[in-house]
């Protein structure tokens, strides 16, 4: 018979590593950024980047209703992590969700994520594979960048669009 | 010292939050050892307080762990090992390795599963981005080749395409076109960097202003002085098709070539390689309906990344459409100079005059157009005594006169018959007068077949000049109604000379 306290101490444990591992790896993620930024002297929020790799799964200008009616506020982004144990971001989806209905929009690899800086740097030298993933995450994480691209999202989905007859 | 209750949930909070503080400061394999060194110390705190029941029932925790982290062997292990911290206690119950061995199995083979689902899932979203890219370059390309017919732009279309992120994403790309005899390939167009430092630059400058592919290809096809230095050397190539080469290859089999260390290969290839510094290279052949357009040629100098056979795959559409679309602008083009060319004389038809009398008429006062009207002197008579083929003959040869009388900026057009038409923009018609006279020279002094059987002894032509500026109430046709008029009185004075209007 397993002790109740055992249980509990198993569950608290599993559970304090499994929610709270996004926020430390995300935590670590800004300290390695500013390492980095010290060390070259570079400025990871100023860092010019396109949404060029951004792959939509819907034909744009669309006239699916729920993306008529959408606004800016229901485009939602979400990270996706690789594993639940370890996790590590391997892209964006961008979401519109709106009341009960959801539909996903738009993808955008991680390893496609790439800045022109960044680039420059892995190319020198300067950084390898893994420290250019981390620190590309680190600038995708951060809310700017986050705000950015659902402002894209939300212009491509009204470009072009035909007037609602 | 027993640590049950609030210290031991207390000390699994503090352990749990200090080990996913360390683990993410390391690679996956430090972040997993940390994992299971911080339930291996959860799992001690028992061994401290000497607690066999606890010690056995979280050492499950441990197995747990340990096997999600390090699969089959890190269940093997931590099950061995904490049966064997339990056998020092003096715990001998078998069943318990069992009991450990057996939750490990159930724990690996629920991991498997999870892991196998995510796998599919990701595989499958990795080929839902590959095809939903290609599917909306495919439909940005097609819509940006329907715009045009004009060779430049459909090239530099395709080419940008090829190149942009927004597009597939190589960092380099040129195109070589076959001539009529599919004799051999010239080079006729590149985009991207000769070096790794001016594609950097050109990268900076896309994400700065954030330019998608529609944007690009405008910006490239507006543009007539892109990537000059990879440009220079494009235009330079001619590669002959009579010799077995790496492009020939490619045309024969009609596939992609990829191409690692081709400095290491033939000496064709070698020679191509160094001069655009490639270390790996992929040629498309162009074909359509049979017919060997020309090749595509792509690599990555900048970012140096390897070309993989999805990549490869990637481009195969876009080929196959630019290759549709060059020959279909080569056929327009064809049809195009056939329907304003003038079939005997090759000079431009009556067609190409209409548009080029509206294109060229000033639109203002200071601009001028002059325009020469000749017609050849008993011209009925020369048909009547050498018959209409020698008539042909020098007509042909009139032309060539023409031709080699005018500048650089004025068009001649056979405008009907033994008629013919010259515009001069942005001419006066003092100076209009002036090439007309040189015409009419020309032909007096050049001997034509049978010239001498035409009355006064040599073949000649009457000129009427007029020139108009672009008032208001001047329009087209005023202006060659006045050469006309002009061409009548030197008719009417005695042929073989120039009237002004």
């Amino acid at each position: 018979m397993i002790q109740i306290e055992v249980l509990i101490t198993a569950v608290l444990f599993l559970s304090v590593i499994l929610f709270s591992s996004r926020h430390f790896y995300y935590s670590e993620l800004k300290q390695f950024a500013k390492r980095i930024e010290t060390r070259h002297g570079i400025n990871l929020a100023g860092l010019n980047f396109s949404f060029e790799q951004m792959v939509y799964f819907i034909s744009l200008p669309s006239n699916i209703p729920l993306l008529k009616k959408a606004g800016q506020e229901d485009v939602v982004i979400r990270f996706d992590y690789g594993s639940l144990l370890c996790p590590r971001v391997s892209g964006i989806e961008v979401v519109v969700e709106t009341g009960n209905e959801h539909m996903s929009l738009a993808y955008l690899p991680i390893k496609d994520f790439r800045l022109p800086t960044l680039d420059k740097m892995f190319e020198e030298g300067k950084i390898d594979e893994k420290a250019y993933l981390k620190l590309s995450a680190a600038k995708l994480m951060e809310a700017e960048t986050i705000k950015e691209i659902k402002e894209e999202v939300y212009q491509q989905i009204r470009r072009n669009r035909e007037p609602s007859v | 010292m027993i640590i049950q209750g609030w210290p031991l949930y207390l000390f699994a909070l503090l352990i749990a939050i200090l080990a996913n503080f360390i683990r993410f400061k390391g690679g996956t394999f430090f972040n997993k050892s940390i994992l299971v060194v911080a339930a291996f110390a959860l799992l001690s705190l028992q061994l401290l307080s000497a607690d066999i029941i606890y010690f056995r029932q979280l050492a499950f925790l441990l197995i747990a762990v340990a096997t999600l982290a390090f699969r089959i062997p890190g269940g093997l292990l931590s099950a061995v090992i904490a049966w064997g911290v339990l056998l020092g206690y003096g715990d001998r119950e078998w069943n318990v390795l069992f009991h450990y061995l057996l939750f490990a199995a159930v724990i690996h083979a629920t991991g498997y599963l999870i892991r196998k689902v995510r796998s599919e899932r990701r595989q499958m979203l990795s080929m839902l981005v590959d095809n939903a890219k290609q599917l909306n370059v495919f439909k940005e390309v097609s819509f940006a080749m329907q715009q045009t017919f004009q060779m430049e732009k459909l090239l530099q279309t395709i080419l940008t395409s090829v190149t942009a992120g927004h597009g597939l994403g190589f960092n380099r790309a040129m195109i070589l076109l076959n001539d009529e005899e599919e004799t051999k390939l010239t080079g006729v167009m590149g985009t991207g960097p000769m070096t790794a430092e001016e594609g950097y630059t050109a990268w900076e400058e896309i994400a700065r202003n954030r330019y998608e592919l529609k944007d690009l290809i405008a910006i490239k096809t507006e543009e007539t002085n892109t990537d000059r230095s990879l440009n220079e050397r494009v235009k330079k190539l001619e590669i002959p098709l009579d010799q077995p080469n790496f492009l020939t290859k490619a045309l024969a089999s009609g596939k992609p070539l990829h191409i690692e260390n081709p400095t290491e290969k033939g000496a064709p290839l070698r020679s191509f390689a160094e001069q655009f510094h490639m270390k790996e290279l992929v040629v498309f052949p162009l074909i359509n309906q049979g017919v060997k357009v020309g090749v595509l040629i792509i690599d990555n100098p900048v970012n140096k990344r390897a070309i993989t056979a999805g990549e490869i795959d990637a481009v195969l559409p876009l080929a196959n459409q630019a290759a549709i679309a060059i020959h279909h602008s080569r056929l327009y083009n064809k049809i195009d100079v056939m329907a304003h060319t003038d079939g005997l004389t090759g000079l431009l038809n009556q067609r190409a005059f209409q548009s080029a009398l509206t294109e060229h008429f000033p639109d203002d006062r200071e601009g001028y157009l002059s325009l020469i009207l000749l017609d050849i002197d008993f011209f009925k008579h020369f048909n009547d005594t050498n018959g209409h083929l020698l008539g042909n003959d020098v007509l042909i040869q009139l032309a060539q006169v023409i031709r080699s009388s005018i500048r650089k900026s004025d068009k001649a057009f056979r405008f009907g018959g033994e008629e013919f038409v010259v515009l001069l923009p942005n001419t006066t018609k003092e100076e209009a007068e002036l090439i007309a006279e040189r015409i009419r020279s020309s032909v007096e002094n050049t001997i034509f077949p049978c010239g001498e059987k035409q009355p006064g002894g040599c073949l000649t032509v009457s000129l009427g000049v007029a020139a108009m500026n672009g008032e208001p109430s001047n329009q087209p046709t005023c202006l060659v109604d006045a050469a006309d008029q002009a061409l009548y009185q030197a008719k009417a004075s005695g042929k073989n000379k120039v009237f002004l209007a």
